[in-house]
């Protein structure tokens, strides 16, 4: 029932502050406890590409900056939400520092996975990803690289459930709020029961029962929406 | 005529050698050879100061961008200095470009991709060349076109001429790219298809990355904690 809001914007994205409230204002209405971290504001160097994290430090950064924080508070969430400008369809410079320091929380080994080679993940848990993107003109082809990538994120972290939506920060609260709403619901995300997750009232064995697999009535975890 | 320039940027966040700055430096010696004035910089050492990278850029007619995927897109240092040279060409134009995708209204450099993934299979890195042109639309470049290479870990960062026979296709996409770059044309799709050839088969270089991870783990002591789990899980 954890949110991590990972905030890839910058100070001066148009816009941004004001999505962000609708996103924190939603979400906290459906029921999800919200960790929302601002990037812009954490030190953290961008990845070596030493791997390290495998083959030094198995599960985390060998450097001691809030990049080892990645994988420990995106491993902790029951739902990543990853907040950015739509930067050439892709995450801004601060979301991709932070995502590239992800992989302590996948296995070294290479396996075949449906046709194609992935990485196993390090812990059973598989925390849902949600692509919450900026863009001027909300749709297009950057929203399609972006909900795409976001699919691809979602391939090899394996989250049963992922979605992705693109907003107009011109939009109006309102609209913002629809849209995010249909990419929830779309992504089985809506609240966390419909997520296969305990909320805070239901907790105790009951709510053990409940965060198991996503329950037979949910959206498939492959589909990507952009609302 | 004025000699032309080509700038190589590369994007891999390792301070040392890398398989990015090995298939790139093979691309701006051959250019070299041919008359062409060459540049390289180095992605992770200019993100305090940009301004190494903004005139290198202003004075190429080629870029050439090699970069290593990472998390199914470009590492964070490159996404930085495709964002400053995006600010660069918005400012320099007075306002923000409105270009097509094809790159026709492009008054910028050529942009030329290369891309090596970890994974045996080179089609990991079509999400991020789909990135590099957009940013050559937004930012009014040529788009040229991206090579694209699966299993970049053969490579090891050594020169791709001491890579022997498994480089062979990797070489010969190179040179038919610098040959086209040097005639004013783009990336020839016989030199992608040349890229995109496995080095090895993917099983193998599966094989061959897994025992290589057990290897270098036990080397720093760390072989029988590959599997740790640090963190706690809801």
């Amino acid at each position: 029932m954890n949110a991590l809001i990972m905030d890839g914007t910058a100070a001066g994205d148009a816009g941004a502050a004001a999505v962000k409230a609708v996103l924190v204002e939603h979400l906290g209405n459906a029921g999800w406890q919200l960790d929302d971290w601002v990037l812009r504001e954490t030190r953290m160097a961008p990845c070596d590409g030493d791997f390290g994290c495998w083959i030094k430090t198995p599960g985390q950064c060998v450097h001691a900056d809030a990049g080892r924080d990645v994988s420990r508070r995106m491993t902790a969430a029951d739902l990543v939400v990853l907040f950015t400008r739509v930067t050439f369809g892709g995450f801004s410079y601060e979301l991709k520092k932070a995502v590239d320091h992800a992989i302590p929380a996948l296995m070294p080994w290479l396996q075949e996975q449906g046709g194609q080679t992935g990485h196993p993940m390090r812990y059973e848990h598989e925390p849902a990803l949600l692509g919450v993107g900026l863009a001027a003109g909300d749709d297009g082809e950057p929203a399609r690289v972006f909900a795409a990538q976001v699919a691809r994120m979602a391939s090899n972290l394996s989250p049963r459930r992922h979605g992705a939506v693109v907003c107009d920060p011109r939009a109006g609260g309102q609209e913002i709020g629809r849209r995010l709403d249909a990419a929830l619901a779309a992504a089985g995300l809506a609240t966390p029961a419909a997520a296969g997750l305990a909320t805070p009232a239901a907790a105790g064995p009951a709510a053990a029962a409940a965060t198991g697999p996503a329950a037979p009535t949910a959206p498939d975890g492959d589909r990507v929406e952009v609302a | 005529m004025e000699r032309r320039q080509a700038v190589l940027l590369v994007g891999s966040p390792k301070p040392g050698r890398s398989s990015s700055l090995a298939l790139g430096e093979y691309l701006l010696d051959d250019l070299e050879r041919r008359g062409w004035g060459t540049e390289t910089v180095n992605l992770r050492r200019v993100m305090n100061d940009p301004s190494a990278l903004l005139v290198a850029a202003e004075r190429a007619d080629v870029v050439i961008l090699a970069y290593p995927l990472y998390v199914f897109g470009l590492p964070a240092p490159a996404v930085l200095a495709l964002e400053r040279l995006a600010d660069a060409s918005r400012k320099h134009a007075g306002q923000a470009h409105e270009i097509a995708a094809d790159g026709s209204a492009a008054d910028g450099p050529r942009l030329v991709t290369i891309v090596n993934c970890g994974f045996p299979e080179h089609a990991h890195n079509d999400l991020s060349t789909e990135m590099c042109r957009l940013f050559a639309a937004q930012a009014g470049w040529h788009w040229s076109g991206a090579l694209s290479l699966g299993g970049g870990g053969v490579i090891e960062g050594r020169p791709l001429r001491e890579r022997g026979p498994l480089a062979r296709s990797a070489r010969r996409a190179l040179e038919q790219t610098a040959a086209a770059l040097h005639d004013g044309r783009d990336v020839p799709a016989e030199a992608v298809r040349l890229m995109a050839k496995p080095m090895i088969p993917a099983r193998l270089y599966r094989w061959m990355s897994n025992y290589g991870w057990r290897r270098m783990a036990a080397g720093n002591g760390a072989g029988d904690r590959l599997d740790d789990r640090p963190f706690v899980t809801p």
